[in-house]
């Protein structure tokens, strides 16, 4: 199956609800400064816990921000974060795991040790710790902080998937003809292995946007006045029982962004699976 | 390439001298060694320039293995491999990497020796991009230029291996096999995944190719079949060692070792001069190489095996006088027979 027809391949009224609204938040991303009615910093004090009314849709939270603008700017914050944690991740695990497969032997055993190490715990957790040692938070850190124990789960997956194509024909013969280990596992392995590293990125964007909301929802991720899901979340807290919106748009969002990602991955991961295409 | 001399007996293009290869058994937490698979227990043998040497055996015997260890894609336990006077198995790394221009292979699956991602450009041009010695158009001059000598035409130079049936699929692994320029290339099997008569078709092309570019073959293959129309010379392998060798038709005229007649005796329709047409069924299977049986490792499964057979040294290989037929076999004399040996029993 090529590439560019992966799209084409999704089916499933699921599939295409999620890939609908990636789409549709990736827009909301780039668009937000021109459809958030107020800016960024654009708080006025007087407005502050106003109800939903024409001027702010969603309400205004504590410092007189409006909702509305905030959840859509939000969108950015998620996107970059999920959209960074997983190249980042994807790239470093495809490298470790694919050197630790292909070469095996006592590198291959090291990387298992190592990787056996992160997966013991909860990799939020390790994000945790990180993000209580640094001072302050920012988005650089968030995505650092979810980078460190993010590719231990790609590197797997590419390790299992080298381990598989190791002994190939087409391998061997291009080491046969001298080929290096990096041009064997760019050219060769690499586009081999590229369905399911597609389904897992998909699934590691909504993980990594829902860590990111945890993060900053306990305070230890982007600085208060970013306007983070998460971080709105937490300030919405407070208010939960008064004033529920500040909480729920914020938590509509994630949902909606978490839930969009799964499905697509879901129905990536149908589309691109061989033993489907019988049916 | 070919500056050889066109004088008789071809020079030996590659000597490979007493070839082991054990492969480890490890097991248990520390991983401790346990055993070791002997696939190759001493191999011996000479390639000429322009000659093929057809190698035969069962799955399992270790023929494979001989073939991997030549292009270095398994390192040997022990042996030399002399190609052009040097030894492939100490070279270093830039001298091997060098070496394996002229040193390739063709697979025995027509499916899983072509990626299925890259277009047959990409893959019969993949070789001299690699090693640098061309690019854009004069590497596609070049490509097309192999697919052109391989039977294939230019216009298949774009598409991918999966709209290609399995003989032409073939073909474009014997293109990958020739861009660097080769004169020894190993057939593993090139031929066995393949219909009857696309083998015969892959067959007429390979001899052709060598014909026109003086290639030499180690040409690998589990029945005698196959490898007679090819091969100059006929080396017959069970379980890790070469138990006979000699000229193809001097084989299949007077096969000494009783594993070689049960070979010739499984080939289809095989008429053989002056010997009778019995079926010789081995019983039994191929022992397992971890654990060879003592003595000859044939007796198990040898109709005429005895007490010698059975216990002491594994025989000897003995050379017919006057010949380059040898055998290792207790009952093989010298003098070009093998006196308890007569026609196959029946039955």
């Amino acid at each position: 199956m090529r590439m560019p027809g992966v799209l084409g391949e999704v089916r499933g009224p699921l599939a295409w609800a999620g890939a609908v609204t990636v789409l549709a938040l990736v827009a909301i991303a780039v668009l937000a400064p021109f459809i958030a009615p107020y800016g960024i910093q654009e708080c006025r004090l007087e407005d502050k816990l106003a109800p939903p009314s024409p001027e702010h849709w969603f309400g205004a939270d504590p410092r007189g921000c409006d909702v509305l603008s905030r959840v859509l700017l939000g969108t950015r914050i998620s996107l970059v974060v999920g959209v960074s944690v997983v190249s980042v991740s994807l790239v470093v695990g495809f490298v470790v795991g694919s050197v630790a497969g292909y070469l095996g032997g006592a590198i291959d055993r090291t990387f298992q040790f190592v990787s056996d190490c992160f997966q013991a715990f909860p990799g939020i957790l390790l994000a945790i710790a990180l993000m209580a040692l640094a001072r302050q938070g920012s988005v650089a850190l968030v995505i650092a902080a979810l980078c460190v124990s993010g590719w231990v789960g790609y590197a797997r997956l590419v390790r299992a998937q080298v381990l598989g194509l190791r002994d190939v024909d087409y391998i061997v013969a291009a080491r046969a003809m001298g080929a290096g280990v990096p041009r064997i596992l760019t050219r060769h392995v690499l586009p081999n292995i590229l369905s399911p590293l597609i389904v897992e990125a998909t699934f590691g964007m909504a993980a990594a946007i829902l860590a990111e909301a945890s993060l900053s929802f306990l305070g230890l991720g982007v600085p208060p006045d970013v306007p983070s899901w998460g971080a709105m979340l937490n300030s919405g807290r407070k208010y939960l029982l008064d004033h529920p919106g500040f909480a729920i748009w914020p938590g509509l969002a994630i949902m909606l962004t978490v839930l969009g990602f799964n499905f697509l991955g879901d129905g990536l991961r149908d589309a691109l699976d061989p033993r489907r295409a019988a049916r | 390439m070919s500056a050889l001399p066109a004088a008789a007996p071809a020079p030996d293009l590659l000597e490979v001298q007493g070839l082991v290869k054990h492969f480890p058994i490890r097991r248990g937490l520390l991983m401790r060694v346990a055993g070791h698979v002997r696939a190759v227990d001493g191999v011996s043998f000479r390639v000429g320039a322009g000659e093929t040497l057809g190698l035969v055996g069962e799955s399992g015997c270790g023929k494979t293995t001989v073939g991997r260890t030549l292009l270095r894609l398994i390192d040997p336990t022990a042996g030399a491999a002399l190609f052009e006077g040097r030894d492939l198995f100490t070279l270093p790394p830039a001298q091997m990497r060098e070496a394996r221009r002229a040193l390739q292979i063709i697979f025995q699956d027509p499916y899983s020796s072509l990626n299925p991602r890259r277009t047959v450009a990409q893959t019969v041009g993949e070789a001299l991009a690699t090693h640098g010695i061309a690019r854009g158009s004069e590497l596609r001059d070049r490509v097309e230029k192999v697919i052109v000598q391989v039977g294939l035409q230019p216009l298949h130079m774009d598409r991918y291996p999966h709209e290609f049936s399995g003989g032409q699929r073939q073909r474009i692994g014997i293109a990958r096999a020739l861009a660097l320029g080769p004169r020894f290339i190993v057939c593993d099997e090139a031929v066995s995944a393949l219909d009857v008569s696309i083998q015969a078709q892959i067959i007429n092309l390979l001899e052709e190719l060598q014909a026109e570019l003086g290639l030499s073959y180690l040409f690998i293959a589990h029945g005698l079949g196959v490898v007679r129309h090819i091969s100059k010379r006929v080396a017959v392998m069970y379980l890790g060692r070469i138990v006979e060798e000699a000229e193809t038709e001097e084989l299949f005229r007077n096969p000494l070792h009783p594993y070689t007649r049960a070979l010739l005796s499984a080939i289809p329709g095989g008429r053989r001069k002056g010997a009778a047409r019995t079926r010789i069924v081995l019983p039994g299977d191929v022992p397992s190489p971890i654990h060879p049986p003592p003595g000859c490792h044939f007796h198990p499964r040898c109709a005429y095996a005895r007490a010698e057979c059975r216990a002491g040294p594994y025989p000897e290989t003995v050379t017919l006088r006057g010949s380059s037929h040898r055998a290792a076999c207790h009952f093989v004399t010298e003098d070009g027979g093998s006196p308890v040996l007569g026609d196959p029993p029946p039955g």
